[in-house]
């Protein structure tokens, strides 16, 4: 399972002629970049106060409560997140083009 | 090479700055272009190694120091007397300039940059161990004259002569007899009092630690003369400008093996022992050596190098592009939100980067999946994506549930691998429960608590830690009787249901079952009374009593707990829907078992009192639900262990002598009914056992019959018949009882899934998700829709919530595909695979039979399917034809109209659609 989706990431990211090592390597690392680009679309979309009880709810760890706040307040932020991620690919091949 | 203080040798001992031998490139150089000028320990004192070389920017240093040795040589030697008996360092550069080969100059020129480059990372304390490694790994690209000439530049300006008595792995640097050099009295460093320190000091201690030559490194040494360790191998074989000799290249293959891939192992091993330490200040051997796996040993030298600083190159590359986008991404987020988002999107990324490999792939996979990139990711992912983003609870219930299952079969020594798998599925799930309500306290904790929850001893640390997060109470009591529950000792809890099941059941008394609270004030752990029930519920029985299979839905146990609670008179709104919404549910038994107990409740409150459940209706629901499968199991094992043990000794009847280990279990027509269900229950697990033995036996043949292992394959298939022949003992068994054939599992064992069937589902998902994995179109999609609602359904249920289940609305439903056959219904999962095609649609059929009279059949039509076999089980043939209000129930007579016309995935998302 872990393998197959490797697989299918590295194929996304396009850099599944790379050692398996390397793959997992730039998975990890794409990983960190897509939560962050995640992240900022998502808080980008808030007001300050929003902000403020976003970050507090997230540093609190209840995941129910994180769900439950954007839900209310950025309903869209699925579609936001997909949209960064979506970027940070596009962005991360490019680079890679010739 | 040990680290510790470093004696001055120059000065007689004392702890000092410099290390075992002077460490200051300048007044080395000095020194050797001087003659014997010694340090003055003023200075060394006032002016420690360490001031001077951190103040430095290194690479300008490097090169003053190579341009002040090629100075050398031009500069005439000072006190040249001095050096009567050795070498001048002039001489030596001169000899080294008219003598060396462009390699040995190279070679030379990377030792003094190595030298100097370690020098200035260590903080100047070189030690004696760096000596001799970069020694060796400059030393060893020489031979001959070359390496003699070095010897005698290093020998004594490094003051190697004695090192190498010492440590054999130094032998290399024997001067030749003829040119052999004696340390003078007066060495250009020291004073002959300052050498015997030095000598003293030379001897091993726990200061200098050498390594004792092996074996191995003499006979590296013997046969290689110039490569003197393992490392020192890798150092050459990977150095894209050194081409091996044919006696190197055979020594390298007796020390690492004779197959490429053994070779790139054993490259692989030693350059990641290597790095870091000695070739940490090589950039170039650096990168060969993060390489090393991919090294094509059978390659020429220059297209190794060549593929490698290629890929490596592009790989460097793209994690430098990843690491810059990351900064600018926390760039924007600073300049955007401020320090505070800023700060929290720093430690978020910090988070994540302490997961595991495994994690990190989960939400990298959902982030994608979400973006839509990976629309054919395993399902598990799916869960990663949206509160994982901020939270930390990136492995489903379902993976954990499968992890703690996992566990107990990877270790032997457990109390738990004597028990059933009934029983160690049900332990699974409550831990997975128990981990489940844990998520506050994981989310709570962070990321650590995720890691520390993911190691086999999860259990203690959640009830702990979810008892001191507790803030009503209830978490707690909830927990102390859990624990209370599963802490019992096996044997105890083995010989608690053994009497209480059978005791009861012979004297048709009421039976305590005293189950210990965790401390006297839990007031819900409290004895419940036994009633008189059939000591079996299996959904033959149930249907024969009742006729109503659904009845099986609930066990006694939750039925008495729904009863209770449904007294409840005061419940929240939407748990009195809960509630409701189990008893309309009931089957005509289920509500005649419901009326029974809450006929006793009223009349005895405290003998059945009310769970305690809400506000937590769900959880407590689940808990009694599996406290309740719990001791079924347990009693069920026991009994048929002991009807398994009267097998062996008597024929088989249903009016057997019940087993001495069967206290007081007396044969009445119910018991009877019970014995034969224990008594095939044992048998079909049995056959099961064999079943996938033969499986194991079968690939085993395959391999010896395609390694031509005659005898090993004669062995196998031997053992593979007498296998056959024990499956074909105990189907007859099977059959004689009226039960059926011997395919089918019993489904009380407890969980929808056993650990094999869960294995193969994984590859299944993963065989039918891959684009070859399924010649049919249909069935690949069909089958991907039917394991998500599995999977869903598992994590629903895993959840402890029953809302989710899909209703069968009675029907079974039957998959046939080119792998497996899959069968579902509202409680059960099961795959039938292996063997023949015919086998595993005997199996699937079999399955559904157990509790359906109807069948929904998705499949291609083929020889040995399904169809052929519903004559054969007296099964009505269900199939719903495209554009068909209902299914409709054919016969023999209509089948070949309906060939082909199978249902569609609307169709049987509609008859399989969720209860809510």
């Amino acid at each position: 399972m872990q393998d197959e989706l490797t697989t299918q990431i590295a194929a996304d990211l396009g850099i599944g002629n790379l050692p398996v090592e390397e793959q997992k390597s730039l998975i990890a690392q794409f990983g960190e970049v897509a939560l962050k680009a995640a992240t900022l679309a998502v808080v980008g979309k808030m007001t300050e106060t929003a902000r403020d009880e976003f970050t507090k709810l997230a540093q609190a760890g209840d995941a129910a409560a994180v769900q439950a706040f954007l839900n209310r307040e950025v309903p869209d932020h699925e579609s936001l997140a997909k949209a960064a991620v979506s970027e940070e690919v596009k962005r991360f091949k490019a680079f890679q083009a010739p | 090479m040990a680290e510790g203080p470093r004696r001055d040798r120059r000065r007689g001992g004392g702890e000092l700055p410099p290390p075992d031998f002077n460490p200051d490139m300048e007044k080395l150089i000095d020194s050797a272009s001087k003659g014997s000028e010694t340090v003055p320990k003023e200075e060394a004192q006032s002016n420690s190694p360490q001031e001077k070389i951190l103040s430095r920017d290194s690479d300008a240093w490097v090169a003053k120091q190579l341009e002040r040795l090629d100075s050398l040589a031009e500069e005439p030697s000072v006190q040249p007397e001095q050096m009567i008996e050795s070498p001048t360092a002039e001489e030596i550069q001169r000899d080294l300039d008219e003598t060396l080969t462009d390699t040995g100059k190279r070679t030379l020129d990377n030792f003094i940059k190595i030298l100097g480059k370690a020098e200035i990372e260590g903080g100047g304390a070189i030690s004696l161990d760096w000596v001799e490694k970069i020694g060796i790994a400059a030393a060893k690209r020489l031979s001959g004259k070359d390496f003699n000439d070095f010897k005698r530049y290093v020998v004594p300006k490094y003051e190697l002569n004695e090192v190498k008595d010492i440590h054999p792995e130094l032998d290399f640097l024997r001067i030749e007899p003829e040119r052999n050099i004696d340390i003078p009295e007066n060495l250009p460093i020291g004073t002959a009092v300052e050498q015997e320190k030095i000598r003293e000091e030379l001897t091993p201690s726990k200061d200098v630690q050498f390594e004792p030559a092996t074996i191995e490194s003499k006979r590296v040494s013997e046969s290689l003369p110039v490569v003197s360790s393992d490392e020192d191998a890798v150092y050459v074989i990977l150095d894209p400008k050194t081409p091996l000799t044919d006696a190197q290249r055979a020594r390298f293959a007796e020390i690492m093996g004779d197959t490429p891939k053994e070779k790139r192992s054993y490259l692989y091993d030693l350059i990641k022992k290597a790095k870091g330490k000695l070739y940490a200040t090589d950039e170039r051997l650096d990168v060969a050596g993060a390489s090393a796996a991919e090294v094509d040993l059978e390659q020429p030298i220059s297209q190794q190098g060549e593929r490698i600083e290629k890929k490596k190159g592009r790989a460097e590359a793209l994690r430098s592009c990843l690491a810059g986008r990351s900064e600018e991404l926390q760039a924007e987020s600073k300049k955007q939100f401020g320090e505070g988002i800023a700060h929290w999107i720093t430690a978020t990324a910090e988070n994540y980067n302490k997961l595991d490999w495994k994690s990190k792939l989960a939400l990298t996979g959902g982030l994608m999946l979400g973006a839509g990139l990976t629309a054919t990711a395993a399902p598990w992912v799916s869960s990663a994506f949206g509160v994982a983003l901020w939270g930390q609870r990136t492995v489903g219930g379902l993976g954990t549930f499968m992890n703690r299952r996992k566990d107990f079969d990877k270790n032997p020594e457990s109390w738990l691998a004597k028990q059933s798998n009934g029983f160690k599925n049900t332990y699974a799930l409550v831990l997975t429960m128990v981990w489940t309500m844990g998520t506050s306290f994981v989310v709570h904790e962070g990321v650590e608590g995720l890691k520390a929850l993911s190691q086999t001893d999860v259990f203690d640390d959640v009830v702990e830690k979810a008892k001191e997060i507790s803030k009503d109470g209830l978490e707690k009591v909830k927990f102390d009787w859990l624990r209370t529950m599963l802490d019992r000792a096996p044997d105890q809890a083995v010989t608690e249901s053994v009497v209480s099941d059978t005791a009861s059941v012979a004297s048709g008394q009421e039976e305590v079952v005293e189950i210990p609270p965790a401390s006297p004030e839990d007031i819900s752990v409290v004895p419940q009374e036994d009633v008189a029930l059939p000591p079996l519920y299996s959904g033959q029985y149930i249907e024969e009593q009742y006729g109503g299979s659904a009845a099986f839905e609930k066990t006694p146990e939750q039925l008495r707990a729904l009863a209770a609670d449904s007294l409840i008179k005061d419940l929240k709104p939407e748990h009195q829907a809960l509630v409701d919404n189990h008893i309309s549910s009931l089957s005509p038994a289920g509500r005649h078992y419901f009326n029974q107990f809450s006929e006793e409740i009223k009349s005895n409150p405290e003998a059945a009192a009310p769970t305690g459940a809400y506000p937590s209706a769900q959880v407590d629901a689940a808990i009694d639900r599996l406290k309740g499968h719990l001791d079924t199991m347990q009693g069920l094992a026991n009994q048929q262990e002991a009807v398994l043990n009267d097998a062996s000794h008597a024929p088989m009847s249903v009016s057997a002598a019940p087993p001495e280990s069967a206290q007081g279990f007396e044969a009445s027509p119910q018991n009877e009914e019970g014995l034969m269900q224990s008594r095939v229950k044992g048998l079909n697990e049995e056959w099961n056992k064999l079943y996938a033995e033969r499986e194991q036996v079968r690939s085993d043949v395959a391999i010896a019959q395609a390694e031509s292992s005659a005898n090993a394959a004669q062995e196998l298939s031997a053992k593979e018949a007498h296998i056959s022949q024990q499956m074909s003992n105990i189907k007859k068994s099977i059959e004689d009882t009226g039960a059926g054939t011997p395919y089918g599992r019993d489904p009380l064992d407890g969980h929808p899934m056993s650990q094999m069937e869960a294995q193969k589902l994984e590859e299944l998902q993963a065989s039918m998700r891959h684009p070859g994995g399924s010649h049919i179109p249909e069935e690949k999609t069909f089958f991907n829709t039917v394991s998500d609602w599995f999977t869903k359904d598992t994590e629903a249920r895993t959840e402890g919530a029953d809302s989710s289940h899909f209703e069968t609305n009675g029907a079974g439903l039957a998959v046939d595909t080119a792998h497996a056959n899959i069968f579902l219904d509202s409680q059960n999962f099961r795959i039938a695979f292996g063997g023949s095609a015919e086998d595993r649609a005997r199996e699937a059929l079999s399955l559904v039979s157990k509790n359906h009279s109807e069948v929904v059949y998705f499949g291609s039509e083929r020889p040995g399917g399904f169809l052929n076999l519903f004559t054969e089980h007296h099964l009505h043939k269900v199939f719903w034809p495209e554009g068909a209000e209902k299914p409709i129930i054919v016969d023999d007579a209509t089948e070949p109209s309906l060939r082909g016309n199978l249902p569609s995935i609307d169709d049987l998302k509609q008859l399989y659609k969720p209860s809510k």
